[in-house]
């Protein structure tokens, strides 16, 4: 059960979020441009490293913020505390 | 036997769900409000009305029922500003009180939050989550507040007490 | 020596003055409260406690603690519960206990037959033999054989399993000295402290010794320490508490046995501390020579125990065996306790004077090893020889202690990743690197002198009070007596005179020497796959005090260094852990969670079947009258809606007030279709995507006034939804503003549906204008209905004119009753889910999980017109063009007509080119009666299945085909004009 750093309320009990997913890079303005290689790249192609991953957070049963760590998949240390995306 | 807490379902308090920058907030109504809580996770109380800071940009004004009427003549949704948002959200939270002298052993089996004078202060007020779900808990001087979502309350209630014994 | 005489006359942590009486494998005994169920049973003479696993041999108690490899029992009774180290059991009143894996009795074991087929029942024999013709035939006679224990029969009803959250700054695993220590200091220094500990009694292996400690008894120290603890508030001590698993970002699992609140039975911890201290202690490690398992044969620590403790001797005449000092405290203590020490036999070429001074009195037989054990049921000789070989010597002895080391308990440690290494000083692994926020301490890191353990323990909290920012207490520290230092020489086993002779590494899993080897032999050498080859260390007891000794084997065959050859990996839970204990109060009512709307209890008066709904909600099905069928309650609440008017409990249905300047363009990225050009007033049915393409919900969102909007979802997913706009305002869009509340338990609804539901309305609102012309279909109004604040929406999941009112939840009952008065006259009745379904199966209209199953879009479902063309983008759009490029046929939607209109068939069917058996061509999404049409209707997703209508379809049941002809997917009103009007 990994304690997890939020932005708004500070290390918190696994069990208060919910995955959000791995960093991926920020959604294109204009899907229409890129093409479909580079669209299905985008969507469904993450990074997956043994190693320290970007990865989203959501506050599910906390403040409601989402916010980017960076985790090591081998050991779960938590190498990098992101900000939160919220303004 | 069991442990030493009463339990109690409390009636439905007048909850005003409040958005938007502190800045644009204070603009609109800082004169009807309480002070803006300084410190994240933390509760604010004046002429009645208690003020929670529970998220980016997010506020709970909370008074007791019969001056919902009143508070939404203060704090209009439709009159809000274009960067306030206030919406009415009194039935959407059923609240428990928590007393007695093992009040904060229930809290430390229902939900993982630190509720320590230390980590959880005098005036905290937090999201966590209990029994699974999304709650909010506050501290009081008699206890704790526990609330749920309305319809999860049935199920709160029989957690409550099974683990009570 | 009579039973009664082995209990020491005097001494022990036993409570003489309360005797309790237990039953062990039918018969009757009595001991005293503060033993365990073997200490009480050697006090009654008894030392036959089990057979083996595989070869069914006589066996003992070898241990005094989990670490016991030699008697399993299962409790029965009130207390069943199974496979239990005799050696943890507390005597209490009224246990009744029997030995596993052997029947009758230990005593006559007809599996006992097994041992003399032992030649061909060697490691992982199960893997070459009993195969031909199938090894299923053989399976379930082995399993049979094998085994151990069963399964408790009957629920546990006394008391409750618990799970709770702990938090502190330092967890002090162990309370032996060098954790007491830490304790205190922590404690003293105002540290929130947590401190835990295996055993009732606090002390560690204090309590097994007769030790001075600070001018007193080493229990009356204790008790000190306990006491100024316990009057701490920064503290809480735990006691028959294990902590079994080491968990990431320093999360320990800890299972107090016997809490003192009566109704609970057990109570499993998760705490999250800022620092461990692990002090653990050392478990002994056993001598591996020829028939090592017969029972009389025990760990020289556990004979210690028992004398000490529990006041019994376990024999009258004893040899002990050992390769270093600590087994030289224990003969001097069992001599004094009266037992007769016939000789030390010690392995190593050095002994110190120190020792023999101990040992005044005891033969020593230097640089001498124990070549065999001789006996039955229990052991009656030791021989022995010089561990260079030669001639034998037979001594006679009916217990056998031996000591083979000692290996720091680094279990813990080893589960937080810590790094192990081979420390040739004490012949064992210790802790090395750790990764997390934990020391270890004590005998735990390696230090065995009791002096040691404790300046470590004083050591290890300043260095963890330290890392949480506290200062240390100067504190004087306890005074110890002068003790024996520890010294050893490796003796990983003894050579084996006679190749066929048993020389067992695990014990409980009957593993041998010559196992080992094998399996060396045929390849598996490296460490994990000798393990799983020959199951050693695999057992209840983990192999505690055997697994050294395969790893010792393993090196001397390879001629590597124990270093290189490394240890198995350690995993929790560090002893058996019961399922109950990790689950706690989730069982019963709670185990899931619910939601129920204000008039669940409505619905339970009204008498109808509870669904579940869809993210978690109870909601109505049907609501039978008596004597009616299934299909007469459905069809009966179907024809209301459509002829008089019903009414349903809408209250689930996912809602959110969405507002902000930017809410319009936020609903335009997140909806197929346009919102933004909405009008106030008015809502639109709204289809919404994930940005791969597959449908994730649809709904009906209204605009409320300027830069305002009230969302609704599915009931199902509403959850889902608000996680996807949190997701996209987040992180996709931070700089939009737009701020979204969810209001779904705010507004209960019931929805009245029906020809005569404006009739209805009518009669209880009277300050809005229900008329078609002022109130058209997919508006919102506000008013008063019953007297109550109401938002009313015109929206109709079921094709009929339907009024969905919205009130605040605290008045929702109040409503009901009064829809349900007003409408009596007309023959209003309660909907249910069921009857919901075949209202919108007859219209076509779209269900999430029926025909929108992932692999569906809009275009198959004939709503192509809701994907907007005018948007250059929104979530989803890139990905369906991606997908509908492909060349392959696509499912779309369609009716299906039963050629036998009584006929129904099942959700799912498969539909396939002339009902052949083959790869399908479409499925059944739904199938109900009809009762507009007075005969069965479904909807399919076929391939090309728009271009087909006319033509016949075929659907595989599980015994015949049933033929149908394909139709446009709506059966009643296609032009809408009833939920129009």
């Amino acid at each position: 059960m990994l304690l997890l750093t939020c932005p708004f309320c500070g290390p918190r009990d696994e069990s208060e979020f919910a995955h959000g997913g791995y960093a991926r890079k920020q959604r294109p303005d204009n899907p229409q441009m890129m093409s479909d290689d580079a669209w299905v790249d985008y969507l469904t192609v993450p990074d997956n490293p043994m190693g320290p991953v970007r990865e989203k957070w959501w506050h599910v049963r906390g403040c409601g913020t989402y916010f980017t760590v960076e985790r090591d998949t081998r050991t779960h240390d938590i190498t990098d505390e992101g900000e939160s995306h919220a303004s | 036997m069991g442990y030493h807490a009463h339990i109690e379902r409390l009636d439905t308090s007048a909850i005003i769900d409040l958005k938007g920058r502190k800045d644009a907030l204070v603009d609109w109504k800082g004169s009807d409000l309480p002070a803006i809580p300084e410190r994240p996770n933390t509760a604010t109380d004046a002429n009645g009305l208690e003020l929670y800071w529970i998220g980016n940009d997010h506020w709970l004004l909370r008074a007791p029922l019969d001056r919902e009427e009143d508070i939404l003549r203060t704090f209009d949704p439709g009159s809000a500003p274009h960067d306030v948002s206030a919406v009415l959200v009194s039935d959407t939270l059923v609240f428990f009180s928590i007393t007695g002298p093992d009040a904060g052993q229930i809290l430390s089996i229902v939900s993982p939050l630190d509720i320590a004078l230390e980590a959880f202060t005098q005036n905290g007020v937090s999201y966590s989550e209990a029994f699974g779900l999304k709650a909010l808990i506050i501290r009081r001087t008699e206890g704790y507040e526990l609330a749920v979502e309305r319809s999860y309350a049935d199920m709160a209630q029989s957690y409550f007490t099974r683990i009570k014994g | 020596m009579p039973a009664s005489a082995r209990r020491l006359p005097t001494g022990g942590i036993i409570d003489r003055s309360k005797s309790i009486g237990f039953r062990f494998n039918g018969k009757s005994y009595s001991g005293f409260a503060g033993d365990t169920l073997a200490s009480a049973l050697i006090a009654n003479g008894v030392s036959l406690t089990a057979r083996s696993f595989k070869y069914h041999r006589p066996r003992g108690i070898v241990g005094a603690g989990h670490e016991e490899p030699g008697s399993l029992v299962e409790l029965v009774g009130d207390e069943q519960s199974a496979n239990q180290p005799i050696t943890t059991v507390r005597l209490r009143d009224g246990l009744d206990a029997r030995s596993v894996n052997c029947w009758p009795s230990p005593h006559f074991d007809l599996m006992g037959i097994n041992q003399l087929f032992s030649r061909f029942i060697p490691a992982a024999f199960y893997y070459k033999t009993f195969m031909w013709p199938n090894w299923h035939l053989f399976e379930p006679h082995i399993r049979r054989a094998a085994g151990l224990a069963s399964a408790p029969d009957a629920l546990l009803h006394q008391g409750l399993y618990e799970t709770r959250h702990g938090h502190c700054d330092i967890l002090v695993v162990g309370a032996g000295p060098a954790g007491l220590t830490a304790a205190l200091a922590a404690a003293r220094a105002g540290a929130r402290v947590m401190l835990v500990d295996d055993q009732m009694q606090a002390g560690g292996s204090l309590s097994g010794l007769a030790e001075n400690l600070d001018g007193r008894h080493a229990l009356q120290w204790v008790d000190d320490v306990v006491a100024e603890l316990d009057a701490l508030a920064n503290v809480v001590r735990l006691r028959s508490a294990t902590a079994w698993a080491y968990r990431e970002h320093n999360l320990i699992m800890v299972t107090e046995r016997a809490p003192d609140e009566d109704h609970v039975f057990q109570r499993t911890w998760r705490v999250r501390a800022r620092q461990v201290i692990i002090a653990t202690g050392a478990i002994e490690r056993a001598m591996v020579f020829a028939d090592n398992d017969r029972p009389g044969i025990m760990m020289a620590s556990a004979a210690q125990i028992y004398v000490n403790r529990y006041a019994v001797a376990p024999g009258q005449r004893a040899v002990v065996f050992t390769n270093n000092n600590s087994a030289y405290r224990v003969a001097a203590e069992m001599k004094a306790a009266g037992i007769e020490v016939a000789a030390i036999i010690d392995s190593r070429t050095d002994i110190d004077d120190a020792a023999r001074s101990l040992a005044a009195g005891i033969e020593i037989c230097q640089g001498q090893v124990v070549s065999r054990s001789e006996g039955r049921r229990r052991v009656k000789a030791a021989v022995i020889r010089s561990a260079a070989g030669g001639s034998e010597r037979r001594i006679a002895c009916d217990l056998l202690v031996m000591s083979g080391g000692w290996n720091p308990a680094v279990h813990l440690f080893s589960q937080s990743r810590g790094s192990l290494r081979y420390d040739t000083g004490i012949e064992a692994f210790v802790p090395d690197r750790a990764v997390q926020a934990c020391l270890c301490a004590g005998s735990a890191s390696g230090l065995f002198t009791l002096s040691g353990a404790i300046e470590d323990g004083a050591e290890k909290a300043r260095l963890a009070l330290r890392a949480c920012g506290l200062d240390s207490p100067n504190a004087k520290l306890p005074t110890t007596v002068s003790e024996l230092p520890y010294t050893i020489e490796a003796l990983w086993h003894v050579e084996q005179d006679n190749p066929a002779a048993k020389s067992f590494v695990d014990i409980q899993n009957d593993v041998t020497l010559n196992d080992v080897h094998l399996a060396m032999r045929e390849g598996f050498g490296a460490v994990e796959h000798v393990k799983r080859y020959t199951t050693a260390g695999m057992g209840i007891d983990q192999g505690k005090t055997g697994n050294i000794n395969v790893i010792g084997a393993i090196a001397n065959r390879a001629g590597q260094d124990l270093q290189d050859i490394g240890t198995t990996t350690f995993r929790s839970p560090y002893v058996p852990i019961e399922f109950g204990a990790i689950g706690g109060q989730r069982e019963g009512p709670v185990v899931l969670p619910y939601r129920h709307t204000p008039i669940t209890d409505w619905h339970r008066q009204a008498g109808a079947e509870m669904y579940e709904a869809g993210a978690r909600w109870r909601r109505p099905g049907y609501y039978p009258l008596k004597g009616e069928s299934f299909q007469q309650t459905v069809d009966r609440e179907s024809l209301a809606v459509r002829e008089g008017v019903g009414v349903y409990d809408g209250a689930p249905l996912g809602k959110f007030e969405i507002k902000g300047p930017d809410a319009g363009k936020f609903l335009d990225l997140l909806y197929t279709n346009v919102f933004s050009t909405l009008k106030t007033g008015m809502g639109r049915y709204g289809l919404m995507l994930t940005d791969d393409g597959i449908i994730l919900d649809d709904g009906v969102s209204f605009k409320l006034g300027d830069n305002h909007f009230l969302m609704s979802t599915s009931t199902g997913h509403a959850d889902e939804v608000n996680r996807h706009m949190e997701h996209v305002l987040q992180i996709e869009r931070p700089q939009w503003q737009v701020m979204i509340t969810t209001v779904t338990t705010q507004w209960a609804n019931a929805t009245v549906c029906g020809p005569k539901a404006r009739q209805l309305v009518e009669k209880l609102c009277t300050d809005i204008d229900l008329s078609a012309e002022a109130f058209p279909f997919m508006a919102m109004r506000e008013g008063t209905v019953a007297g109550i604040a109401a938002r009313i929406c015109r929206v109709s999941f079921t094709g009929e004119l339907s009024f969905e009112i919205n009130v605040a939840a605290r008045h929702f009952a109040k409503l009901w009753d009064k829809i349900m008065e007003a409408g009596g006259p007309m023959g209003i009745v309660p909907v249910g889910s069921e009857a919901n379904h075949v209202l919108r199966v007859e219209k076509g209209f779209l269900s999430l999980g029926h025909e929108a199953d992932g692999t569906t879009d809009a275009y198959d479902l004939g709503m192509g017109w809701i994907m907007s063309k005018k948007k250059p983008d929104y979530i989803g759009k890139r990905s369906v063009e991606i997908r509908r490029a492909k060349d392959r046929p696509r499912r779309e939607l369609v009716g299906l007509l039963i050629d036998d209109p009584a006929r129904l068939v099942t959700e799912g069917a498969p539909v396939t080119p002339e009902g052949r058996r083959q790869a399908s061509e479409g499925l059944v999404t739904a199938c109900v009666h009809s009762v507009a049409l007075k005969r069965s209707v479904a909807l399919a997703l076929l391939e090309d299945g728009r271009a087909r209508i006319g033509q016949k379809a075929h659907i595989r049941m599980k015994d015949d085909v049933v033929s149908a002809e394909i139709t446009a997917p709506c059966f009643y009103d296609p032009d809408g004009e009833r939920l129009r009007s």
